[in-house]
């Protein structure tokens, strides 16, 4: 049952996709700030500098909601190469623990507000 | 529903529940009423809905974004 707890802890989801170009390339396109923001906008992070990294093959990022209650999660990035010379791109996101704690305090403190957002 | 009713069927002890419980509680996902000497729990509705929302925004955001990251390594191509 500690399975349970963990997906709670960590609500999320994930999703692959695959690219044409190579992991190298890829890997420069994700963990650079410059190529990094030309396609993912530096507002969507809560800190531009990466939670951890693991180079060439795994890079974390914290994000942050731009509208109210300005949810934070963190997003994974995993490259591998594919069968076609190409790369696998896993996407990981997930709200983490203290930010659903903080959720809590927000549904607890502004209910009228959350009904709002909700509709 | 109260604890007890909630544990029919699966194998797993009155601590270990009211853990889980714990779990969901704090996280906004289920909530208590208190009747007498009972405690039900139910979905609660607000915390669910935001989490619900969350899933859909982010699950549409990267498709987009990847378009996006496509088009740049094309870019990076030249």
């Amino acid at each position: 049952m500690s399975d349970m707890k963990a997906k709670v802890q960590k609500t999320g989801f994930e999703q692959q996709y695959e690219l044409d170009a190579a992991p190298e390339k890829v890997w420069r396109a994700i963990s650079i700030a410059e190529f990094r923001e030309r396609w993912l906008p530096k507002e969507a992070l809560a800190d531009p500098q990466s939670v951890s990294e693991t180079p060439g093959k795994e890079v974390r990022y914290r994000l942050r909601d731009d509208t109210p209650p300005f949810l934070e999660s963190f997003v994974t990035f995993t490259i591998a190469p594919n069968r076609s010379g190409g790369t696998s791109l896993r996407i990981i996101h997930e709200l983490a623990g203290a930010t659903l704690e903080r959720l809590a305090k927000t549904v607890a403190n502004s209910n009228s507000q959350t009904l709002m957002l909700a509709a | 529903m109260n604890a007890s009713a909630l544990r029919q069927g699966m194998d797993i002890s009155q601590p270990a529940m009211s853990q889980h419980l714990a779990v969901l509680r704090k996280a906004r996902l289920v909530r208590e009423q208190r009747e007498g000497r009972f405690v039900n729990y139910e979905v609660d509705p607000d915390g669910l809905a935001l989490i619900v929302q969350w899933l859909a925004k982010y699950r549409a955001y990267w498709p987009t974004r990847i378009d996006a990251l496509k088009l740049l390594l094309k870019d990076m191509d030249q």
